[in-house]
């Protein structure tokens, strides 16, 4: 099949073609979250969606986890070194969730892309990712800290053709249904990243029609050089220093330590990141693919030098990261990666440290990651299997001016806690209770933000949970003289005589009726000594209730 | 009789005065009355040549609860929740948005309702409505005591599930009102029945909020008026663009908090339909703000959800976008040596430095005047004198400080800073809405809108603005021709397979009749008044829906499923594998057409594209580095179907529309004027 070259364009065209898909990105996610059927995907818009030049550049990402951003990075060019030119053609789409092919970071995260047509050729490419809330595996939901490996966490799928001719492939289709829990649910959350993708397509061509596919293909390209060249001349400015920082993370299956390790170096415009001296890869699933990783590193890099740059192609192509092979951060085959946005929080707290040597006016205090769980079971409402994966945020660490913000999404997550009204009204679950963590927040000059308590009931027989957790045993620790933030929790019945507390993982355990699991989401590091925090603050968080009585006189002195 | 329309702004307060009965418009302008802004308003009234018991209709937009919301002064307020939920508001999503994803910088907006007011009550409904604890009287006692304790003037009743049984929200409702005397009450089953407690509490906490000082501010509105014999409604504009009655409004203060903005969306709808241009953006530019909505196809763009305060507020609302550019924005050098020109603004006091009451910051309007765009005989709101030698010594403090000898370049760099932080305004609501803007036309009105809108126009590629009649009064007449509009949500959960549909017509049908009881008391005739009935359905397992326009006299199971299969088909372009359809949603729109105006062109001179005499001096006029002489004209003597080109100067009462040099303009034969890029 022909395809489009590219035309040069005028840097005022560049502006409105690149705003222009922008929107068409946009208007895909929206149509994602709005067709999707599972929770995780149409309220917590855990989903994300990408429109790509010919040459298989990124143009346009819209999503609210920033992880996704760079989970769908690589698809194109995957599927053109797969598929010959000539097979690829108007009505197809691909699907793979294949994290050690270089695009989804894990499997419940299936990456949808399809070719766009203009004229008959070949003019660009639109693909979604989704977290499905099933996708086989030894347990519902696929992701649970004790995996071994790859295998265990569901079913695997290479690059194949989901979609030929707008219709589903039916032996695929056979194969996918019969290797997930609730194949109606995949089948039609399939189809809304089907119909994401149709958006997608409607509106490249649309911008084709206007201007014609060469000119958007340049002006595509030329968006994508114009981020590079942007954050390029942000790292010149950067000290030529060589900054380490290195820290333990937790272990689910033993306690031997394990450590992250990075040494970042801003030179000529390129930031160069290497991992050299991380652990060798965990026994359980907390292991980072390599795109995880890059996808880590560019949140940082983004956040910290120029949050505004458009998330195209063109902010990765600075960076240089070095991650060997067999490690947490580039595991290679059968390792497990099911539980890798927990650790990408710790890593992103590892690669900002040593970020914040080199602009220290931007540093953050260490986050409290957020907390999972799965609920799965038979709806008795409906008689049906339902499988849930929600998760909740932990407390953002404190900044040089600012307390942290309190119950927030750091780093690579950016989903939304749940409501609570929708959830109760399509599934046997009760929030008994929804709130802030007093006493959570790292205490400092400036406040780490407070992780949240979630009290769950369970309103059916024989429901299966999974829970996960980051920092339950090493906090997030603060700056500058600031103090670390309370570690989270699971308490099995709080508050009553068989309250217990549980370890910092569940692998699939069966719950009762009636029974309540508290989940206590950790608070972020302080910034500054407590002591010198305002008495008027102190007074106020004391009065609000963020900070008990005894804390206020024991820690900051008030 | 006569309608009054009074348009209320930061600066100042806009009236339009029009008989039906002769086609009489008369239009006035006096400065806002900033502290008690009722005397502005009566001072305005006092002007206008008819008495108020001769006035069947008086309109009103206000920025009241704008700013009470934007500037967080509202009212102190507490909130009553269920127990265990006093961290919705402070939890949110748990996400970093507007513009926070990538910002370590983020800063999620504090809620209405501080922590140390917001109480528990032991109580729980479950979303079918069944009470799984009951309302627990000593946890409500002992908030009522404390809420005499800590003074608040309003509090915010916010329950779980209170969309499917407002029971326990009404018993509190009951309770408090027999024994906290001066409090504003106000609970989420009422303001926003709709399921997702974060909205649902988040516009219920804006509506206590806002409530103490929108019913004070109205209720001396009303004294005054009916002491000064106007004896019917007071109806307000609200955020949809409808009117409704005072009493409404202080009940629903959430629904003004578009009140000021949207009349000039409704006049600029009139504006299309009378022309027959159905694209069109409406740039209104005050002296303290600017305002643009996109009208494609003549329907002005909704918003799901508007960032208010930097919280969400999911009411049915116009699509506007707001900054702080207007003729006062002041131009200031910060710390870090960057220009910038607003959001400060000068206000009405002291105003502009030209204005000569001790304001001594250049602000947009000094830079026109020191560029003799604007004459100094014809300043906005046409009784002020004006002394350009103060303009010209505060733009040349500014020109100083930026290091240029020449005041002229200055005063041009403060009116493109200002121009081009109004076209992003309107790059938002188009370009970043996928909406190409440069096939519509600007409609430019307010004060200062005119004399920018061919330099906004152009640097977004748009080709035509057009200068309404009475562009300094457009918003005022807006309101004249807004109809009356009642807005009803409900969520409703139910399968269609399984509804029961006699009570969803019933619900349909009683929400329809309260719209209709609502419009018969603000006056409407039943014979102008219609009800629209949509139920928002969605897939089963979905958690978006599409409206479907429905009968209540005629639901049947069958039309609805395939009315919705079918638009989903086409909004979508495919159809999932299931057919259970779930109703969410029941909306009901009850609406009181307005009276007819018809705007005829005040009475030309002469017609037939001959300007005749009507340039009444030569100016030299600083466009583009350089003077120009240009022609100034009086926009009344200017005949019907004139044509000129810039560089040319047309002045009004009330506002000075500015023909750039590679311009030219026509006067339409509708009265408006309309400009086009040469």
């Amino acid at each position: 099949m022909e395809a489009a070259g590219h035309k040069p364009v005028d840097p005022i065209l560049v502006e409105v073609i690149g705003n222009r898909l922008q929107t068409v990105c946009r208007e895909m996610l929206v149509s994602l979250i709005r067709a999707a059927f599972s929770t995780n995907i149409k309220e917590r818009y855990d989903c994300g969606t990408g429109v790509f030049d010919i040459d298989g550049d990124q143009v346009a990402l819209a999503a609210y986890p920033p992880l996704h951003m760079g989970g769908m990075r690589g698809i194109v060019r995957l599927l053109r070194a797969e598929y010959p030119p000539e097979e690829i053609r108007p009505g197809d789409m691909f699907i793979t969730n294949d994290p050690y092919v270089g695009v989804s970071t894990h499997l419940p995260d299936p990456v949808l892309v399809a070719p766009v047509f203009f004229s008959d050729r070949l003019a660009g490419f639109v693909a979604s990712v989704a977290h499905h809330a099933d996708i086989g595996g030894r347990v519902p939901g696929g992701q649970a800290p004790d995996s071994r490996s790859i295998f265990e966490e569901g079913f695997r799928i290479p690059l194949v053709r989901l979609f030929a001719d707008h219709k589903p492939v039916p032996d695929i289709h056979k194969i996918l249904r019969t290797n997930v829990r609730n194949p109606d649910e995949r089948e039609m959350d399939l189809r809304a990243q089907f119909a994401a993708n149709f958006v997608g397509i409607r509106g490249y061509q649309e911008v084709c029609q206007r201007y014609g596919d060469e000119v958007v293909n340049g002006a595509g390209r030329a968006w994508v050089d114009y981020s590079e060249a942007r954050l390029r001349d942000k790292l010149r400015q950067l000290p030529d220093i060589v900054c380490s920082h290195e820290e333990r993370v937790e272990n689910d299956l033993d306690d031997k330590p394990v450590t992250f390790r990075v040494t970042v170096q801003s030179k000529d415009g390129l930031l160069h990141a290497d991992f050299e001296g991380t652990s060798r890869a965990f026994e359980g699933a907390k292991n980072i693919p390599l795109s995880a990783t890059v996808a880590t590193v560019w949140m940082v890099v983004k956040s910290m030098l120029d949050p505004q740059i458009p998330a195209s192609e063109g902010a990765f192509r600075p960076l240089r990261v070095v991650a060997p092979p067999g490690t947490i951060v580039n595991p290679v085959p059968p390792s497990a990666v099911g539980e890798r946005a927990l650790s990408c929080q710790v890593l992103a707290d590892v690669v900002m440290g040593a970020m914040s040597k080199l602009v220290p006016e931007r540093a953050l205090a260490e986050c409290g990651p957020h907390h999972g769980i799965n609920i799965s079971g038979i709806n008795p409402r409906t008689g049906r299997f339902f499988a849930n994966h929600e998760s909740f945020a932990g407390g953002m660490g404190a900044r040089r001016t600012k307390d942290g913000v309190s119950a927030c999404r750091v780093h690579i997550a950016g989903s939304a806690n749940l409501p609570v009204e929708p959830l109760e009204a399509e599934l046997p679950i009760l929030i008994r209770r929804y709130d802030l963590r007093r006493d959570s927040g790292g205490p400092g000059r400036f406040r780490g933000g407070l992780g949240l308590r979630r009290d769950i009931e369970v309103r059916a027989d024989e429901v299966r949970v999974t829970l996960r957790s980051e920092r339950q045993m090493i906090p997030a620790f603060g700056i500058g003289g600031g103090a670390a933030g309370a570690t989270g929790e699971f308490i099995l019945n709080p508050d009553t005589d068989r309250e217990t507390r549980l370890p910092i993982f569940v692998s699939n355990r069966r719950f009762a009726r009636g029974d309540v699991i508290s989940v206590r989401t950790p608070g972020g590091g302080g910034y500054g000594n407590p002591r010198e925090r305002p008495r008027e603050l102190v007074a106020q968080d004391v009065r609000s209730g963020y900070v008990s009585p005894a804390a206020a006189r024991d820690i900051y002195g008030a | 009789m006569a309608m009054i329309g009074v348009d209320v702004g930061g600066t100042f307060t806009d009236l339009v005065m029009h008989e039906p009965e002769t086609g009489r418009i008369v239009a006035g302008k006096v400065p806002s009355t900033t502290g008690n802004l009722t005397e502005g308003f009566v001072q305005g009234l006092d002007r206008l040549p008819v008495r108020l018991d001769r006035v069947r209709r008086l309109l009103h937009g206000t920025t009241v609860a704008t700013n009470a919301a934007i500037e967080r002064k509202g009212a102190r307020t507490a909130g009553i929740f269920t127990s265990g939920f006093r961290d919705v508001l402070a939890i949110g999503t748990g996400q970093r948005f507007t513009g926070g994803l990538f910002n370590p910088g983020f800063r999620r907006a504090t809620p209405l309702i501080p922590r140390s007011l917001s109480f528990e009550v032991r109580e729980r409904i479950d979303h079918r409505g069944r009470e799984i604890a009951p309302l627990n009287q000593r946890d409500l006692a002992e908030v009522a005591a404390r809420l005499r304790d800590v003074a608040v003037e309003a509090v915010s009743i916010c329950f779980l599930h209170a969309y499917a049984n407002e029971g326990h929200e009404r018993a509190v409702e009951t309770y408090l009102k027999d024994r906290v005397p001066n409090l504003f009450v106000c609970r989420s089953g009422d303001v926003l029945p709709q399921i997702r407690e974060y909205e649902r509490f988040t516009a219920t906490a804006f509506n206590a909020y806002l409530g103490p000082v929108v019913e004070r501010y109205l209720s001396a509105l009303e004294d005054r008026l009916r002491g000064a014999g106007y004896g019917r409604d007071l109806l307000l504009m609200t955020s949809t663009g409808g009117v409704v009655s005072a009493r409404h409004a202080s009940r629903y203060p959430v629904s003004t908090v578009l009140s000021g903005p949207a009349g000039g969306v409704s006049a600029g709808l009139y504006l299309g339909r009378a022309l027959g241009i159905e694209n069109l953006i409406t740039y209104d530019m005050g002296g303290t703000s600017t305002d643009v909505c996109l009208i494609k196809n003549l329907r002005p763009a909704f918003a799901a959800q508007r960032i208010v305060g930097g919280l969400p507020l999911r009411i049915p609302q116009l699509d506007i976008n707001t900054i702080g550019a207007g003729g006062g924005s002041i131009a200031r050098i910060e710390a870090d040596g960057s220009f910038r020109v607003g959001p400060e603004s000068s206000g009405a006091v002291p105003g502009p430095a030209c204005y000569g009451r001790g304001g001594e910051q250049a602000t947009v309007t000094d830079a026109n005047l020191v560029l003799g765009r604007l004459s100094p005989a014809n300043p906005l709101g046409g009784s002020l004198t004006v002394r350009p030698e103060l303009a010209r010594s505060a733009v040349e403090r500014v020109a100083e400080a930026l290091g240029l000898a020449d005041v002229h370049r200055a005063a041009e760099g403060i009116v493109r800073v200002a121009v081009s932080n109004m076209a992003s305004a309107i790059r938002e609501v188009s370009i970043e809405r996928g909406e190409d803007p440069r096939p519509f036309a600007l409609v430019a009105f307010g004060g200062a809108g005119p004399m920018h809108g061919c330099e906004v126009a152009q640097s977004l590629g748009l080709s035509r603005v057009i200068v309404p009649l009475y562009p300094g009064n457009f918003s005022a007449l807006g309101l004249l021709v807004s109809d009356l509009r009642h807005e009803f949500l409900r969520s409703h959960l139910t399968l269609v397979e399984e509804a029961d549909l006699g009570t969803v017509a019933g619900l349909l049908r009683r929400m329809g009749e309260e719209g209709r009881r609502l419009l018969a008391e603000e006056g409407a005739a039943p014979s102008d008044t219609d009800i629209h009935y949509v139920l928002e359905l969605r897939y089963r397992g979905q958690a978006h829906q599409l409206g479907v326009e429905v009968n209540p006299g005629n639901l049947t199971r069958e039309a609805l499923a395939a009315d919705f299969q079918r638009l989903y088909f086409d909004t979508w372009s495919y159809r999932p594998d299931t057919t259970a359809v779930q109703i969410v949603n029941l909306r009901v729109t009850a609406v009181g057409k307005a009276p007819r105006v018809s705007l005829a062109p005040p009475t030309p001179e002469a017609s037939g594209g001959e300007i005749g005499e009507a340039p009444k001096q030569v100016r030299r006029v600083y466009f583009g580095g350089d003077f120009h002489d240009t022609p100034i004209y009086e926009r009344s003597r200017l005949p019907l179907q004139a044509r000129l080109l810039g560089p040319a100067i047309i002045d009004e009462e009330g506002a000075t529309t500015v023909v750039p040099p590679q311009w030219r303009a026509e006067v339409h034969p509708s009265g408006h004027l309309f400009l086009h890029r040469r």
